[in-house]
C-alpha cells in the first residue's frame, strides 16, 4: 500500500533502536513526509527547545509515492526544530537514499537523544545497528564517507545521507548530503544531525515497496512520466537545468548582486548556462559534462561538471576535484556567483563541491560570505580579522579561500560558520543580513518580484523560495496585485506537495490529476482535489503554529531593511522597494489568523488542528 | 522596424531567434511571439526596454523601431 507501516525510533542516547508502526491516522491527515514529519515532530517536542539540544529530535521521512517507482517518486525530508532559524525546518532532498530507506522497509526514521560518542546507523533491510563512527570516519567529508562506509561493508550500493566536517563542528547551515551531491539543504537540518554525534545514515534495501492497485499503478505512473516528458518545461530542465533561471533573474532585475546591493550582475554571461557549455581554451572541454536524474526521474536536471584542470583552485591539488562531480545549480550559482559579485564559473563550481564534501548549503554559505564582503567593504571586517585574505566583492580567490576555511571550521571559517544573520550582528550591522528568521535569501531579490517577498517574509522555515512562489504573477509585472492569494495558493499546494514523496518539478507536467491516479492506486483509500488542498492548507497551519509555540511572532514575518526601504537601480524594479506592509494583512486575513498573525480558533477546527 | 529581440533560457531552435529582427511597423507584443512562431503551449514573460508588459496588454502594445524586446519561459526556480 505504498507505506510499509513502520518507521524506527533510534534513541542515541541509549544506542538502541526500535520499530514502531507508522501512525496510519496521521498519515491520512498529513500525507507523509513534510506534512507526517512535522506532526510527529509537534506531538513529540517542545518546540521551545534548544534545536542544539539532546531534546530536539531529527526525522527523516519518506512520503508514500517515494521508492514506488511514481514519476519522480525519489524525495525524502530531514525534519527538526532548524538550527539555523529557531523555527520548523523540513528540506527535502532527491537522489537515491529515500527510495533505498523505503525499500528496507521504513517508512522514517526518528532520532532522540545525542549518542554519547560519535556513530553512524547502518541499515540492512530489517537488521538495523548503531555503530562507532569515531577514529573511523567522524572528521572525515562527506564523500570520504560514502567511500569508507561502502568499503567497510563490502557493499557499493549502500546508499548513505552524511554530514561532512561543517555538520559535525556546527555551521549553522550545515546540510545533510545523501548520493555525493543531493542534499537536504536549508536552515541547518545538518547542524542538528551534528550536534547528535550522528554521522551518516547508511541503508541497504531490498524488499522492494508494495503498492494498493500494482496493475493500474504501473499504469498511471507510466502515463504520468509520459506527460511529463512531453512539456517543454520538463525538456527544458533536462537541457539547461536550474541555471536557466540565471539569465531569465538578470534579465528581469531580481538577481541578487553583491549581497543585494544591485540587483543585475554585468558577469552574468560568465556563470550562465551558455558559460557552462562553452569550450574551454585549456582543455578543450566544457564546465558542463552531462546532466543526471534521481530515483524514478525521467527530467533528470542535475549537473554534472568538470572543473578546468587548470585553475588555480585545483591545479595544485593532485587528482582530486579534478573527476565529474555535481556541477552548479541555479541557487548554488546565484549565491557563490553574483552574490559574491564573482563571474568566475570555475571557482564557483569548485566552491559548491566543497558544499558537497563538507555539507554545507550553497545558498547561505554564499549569501554569508557576501554580507561578509560588504561587511569588509565598508571597514567593519578587516583582513586583521580575517587572518589575511582581502574579502572584496568580486574575488574569485576569496570565494575559495572562504569555501576551504569554512567547510573545515579554520580560522576565520568559524565565523563565517555563523550564518549572515549572526555574523552581521556581530560585526554592528544587523541590517547587512539578507536573511527572514536567520535564514538567508535563495536567488530572488524580492523588490522585483513582491510576492516573493510575501512569502520569504511569510515562509514557516525561513526566507525561502521552495515554500510557494507566486511564479506568474511575479514574471508579469511588479505590483502587489493578486500576490497575497497567490502566495496563499501556492504555500498550501507546496505543502502538501512536499508530503508526497514526488519531486516539485513534475508538478505541473503531471498536474493534479496525475498526482491523484498516483496515490489513488497506490494507497487503499480516496484521494481529491479538495483534500490535497484542505490537507496543504492544515500543514502550513501546522508548521505556523510550531513557530508561534516556539516563540516566533508577526514580528518575525518581515524583510531586511534594504528591501523595504532602498530601492532597487535597474531592472523592472526600477525605483521600486518590496511592498510588504501593502500585502501583508490582506494574507493574514485570507489565511484566517488575526491580526498579528495567529490562526484563528475558527480556522483551526475548520482544519481539524484545535 | 528593426528590434533587438532577446529569447532567455529557452531551448531548441526557440533561443537561436535571438537578435536583430526586421518587423512590420505596427507589430504587437504578442505580434513578435506569433512571427517568431514560439511554442504557444506556454505563457511568457515578456520585457520592452527592460520594463514588463503585462499579458493583457500585449494585443495592444506597439513596438517601435529600436525596441529591446527580452521573451523567457515561465520558468521556476528549484
Amino acid at each position: 500500500m505504498a507505506w510499509q507501516g513502520k518507521i524506527l525510533r533510534v534513541d542515541l542516547t541509549n544506542l538502541s533502536a526500535k520499530e514502531e508502526p507508522l501512525n496510519m491516522a496521521w498519515a491520512e491527515d498529513y500525507i507523509g513526509q513534510r506534512g507526517l514529519g512535522t506532526k510527529y515532530l509537534m506531538e513529540e517536542i517542545d518546540p521551545k527547545i534548544d534545536p542544539l539540544s539532546p531534546d530536539n529530535k531529527l526525522i527523516f521521512a519518506t512520503g508514500p509515492m517515494t521508492g514506488t517507482g511514481a514519476s519522480t517518486g525519489g524525495r525524502w525530508s530531514v525534519i527538526t526544530k532548524g538550527a539555523l532559524t529557531g523555527a520548523i525546518a523540513c528540506s527535502n532532498s532527491g537522489g537515491h537514499f529515500g527510495g533505498e530507506l523505503k525499500t528496507a522497509g521504513w517508512d522514517m526514521i526518528i532520532f532522540e537523544g545525542r549518542a554519547p560518542k560519535p556513530v553512524y546507523l547502518y541499515i540492512q533491510n530489517d537488521k538495523v545497528e548503531i555503530l562507532d563512527a569515531d577514529g573511523f570516519i567522524w572528521g572525515h567529508t562527506v564523500w570520504e564517507t560514502e567511500d569508507m562506509v561502502c568499503n567497510r561493508h563490502h557493499d557499493p550500493e549502500i546508499k548513505l545521507a552524511s554530514i561532512g566536517v561543517a555538520g559535525e563542528q556546527g555551521v549553522k547551515y550545515a546540510c545533510v548530503v545523501n548520493d555525493r551531491d543531493r542534499a537536504a539543504g536549508r536552515s541547518g537540518v545538518g547542524t542538528v544531525m551534528g550536534s547528535k554525534n550522528l554521522k551518516t545514515v547508511a541503508v541497504r534495501g531490498t524488499k522492494g515497496v508494495s503498492v494498493d492497485d500494482p496493475k493500474k499503478f504501473l499504469a498511471v505512473s507510466a502515463a504520468a512520466s509520459a506527460k511529463l516528458n512531453a512539456t517543454a518545461d520538463a525538456k527544458r530542465r533536462s537541457a539547461v537545468g536550474t541555471m536557466a533561471m540565471m539569465d531569465v533573474t538578470n534579465s528581469w532585475g531580481c538577481l541578487p548582486t553583491r549581497n543585494c546591493q544591485d540587483v543585475q550582475f554585468e558577469g552574468a554571461h560568465n556563470i550562465n548556462v551558455a558559460a557552462m557549455l562553452r569550450i574551454r581554451k585549456s582543455d578543450g572541454k566544457s564546465n558542463l559534462k552531462t546532466n543526471k536524474g534521481c530515483f524514478a526521474c525521467t527530467i533528470a536536471c542535475g549537473r554534472v561538471s568538470v572543473i578546468d584542470p587548470t585553475h588555480f583552485s585545483i591545479r595544485d591539488k593532485g587528482d582530486k576535484y579534478k573527476g565529474a562531480e555535481g556541477g552548479l545549480e541555479y541557487e548554488g550559482g546565484f549565491a557563490l556567483g553574483p552574490f559574491c559579485g564573482v563571474d568566475d564559473i570555475e571557482a564557483a563550481t569548485y566552491a559548491q563541491a566543497l558544499c558537497n564534501e563538507h555539507s554545507m548549503d550553497p545558498i547561505s554559505f554564499g549569501a554569508t560570505l557576501g554580507a561578509a564582503m560588504e561587511l569588509f567593504e565598508i571597514g567593519a571586517i578587516t583582513t586583521e580579522n580575517t587572518g589575511g585574505m582581502a574579502l572584496n566583492f568580486g574575488s574569485a580567490e576569496a570565494l575559495c579561500w572562504a569555501a576551504e576555511v569554512t567547510g573545515t571550521q579554520q580560522g576565520f571559517g568559524k565565523e563565517l560558520g555563523l550564518g549572515s544573520k549572526l555574523l552581521c550582528e556581530k560585526y554592528g550591522h544587523p541590517e547587512l543580513s539578507m536573511s527572514v528568521k536567520g535564514q538567508e535569501f535563495a536567488g530572488y531579490d524580492p523588490r522585483a518580484m513582491q510576492g516573493m517577498g510575501l512569502l520569504y517574509a511569510t515562509s514557516n522555515r525561513g526566507a525561502c523560495h521552495l515554500r510557494g512562489a507566486a511564479w506568474t504573477e511575479d514574471f508579469t509585472d511588479v505590483s502587489t496585485i493578486g500576490r497575497a492569494p497567490a502566495v496563499k495558493t501556492a504555500q498550501d499546494g507546496m505543502a502538501m506537495y512536499d508530503s508526497t514523496g514526488l519531486c516539485m518539478f513534475a508538478r505541473g507536467g503531471i498536474g493534479n490529476d496525475g498526482l491523484l491516479d498516483q496515490l489513488n492506486a497506490g494507497l487503499p483509500g480516496t484521494w481529491d482535489a479538495e483534500r490535497l488542498t484542505i490537507t496543504g492548507e492544515r500543514i502550513w497551519n501546522l508548521e505556523r503554529q510550531f513557530n508561534l509555540a516556539a516563540g516566533l511572532t508577526s514580528a518575525d514575518d518581515t524583510l531586511p531593511k534594504r528591501m523595504l526601504e532602498e530601492p532597487a537601480k535597474t531592472g523592472a524594479a526600477a525605483g521600486k522597494v518590496n511592498m510588504l506592509g501593502d500585502m501583508l494583512p490582506d494574507y493574514y486575513e485570507l489565511r484566517g489568523w488575526t491580526k498579528d498573525g495567529v490562526p484563528t480558533p475558527e480556522t483551526l477546527s475548520r482544519l481539524s488542528l484545535s | 522596424m528593426k528590434l533587438d529581440i532577446s529569447i532567455v533560457s529557452m531551448v531548441g531552435g526557440a533561443t537561436g531567434a535571438s537578435g536583430i529582427h526586421d518587423m512590420p511597423d505596427g507589430t504587437t507584443a504578442n505580434g513578435v511571439i506569433a512571427i517568431l512562431d514560439l511554442p504557444t503551449e506556454e505563457t511568457y514573460a515578456l520585457m520592452v526596454n527592460d520594463m514588463p508588459v503585462a499579458v493583457p496588454d500585449r494585443d495592444s502594445y506597439v513596438l517601435n523601431d529600436g525596441d529591446k524586446v527580452t521573451i523567457f519561459p515561465p520558468i521556476q526556480g528549484g
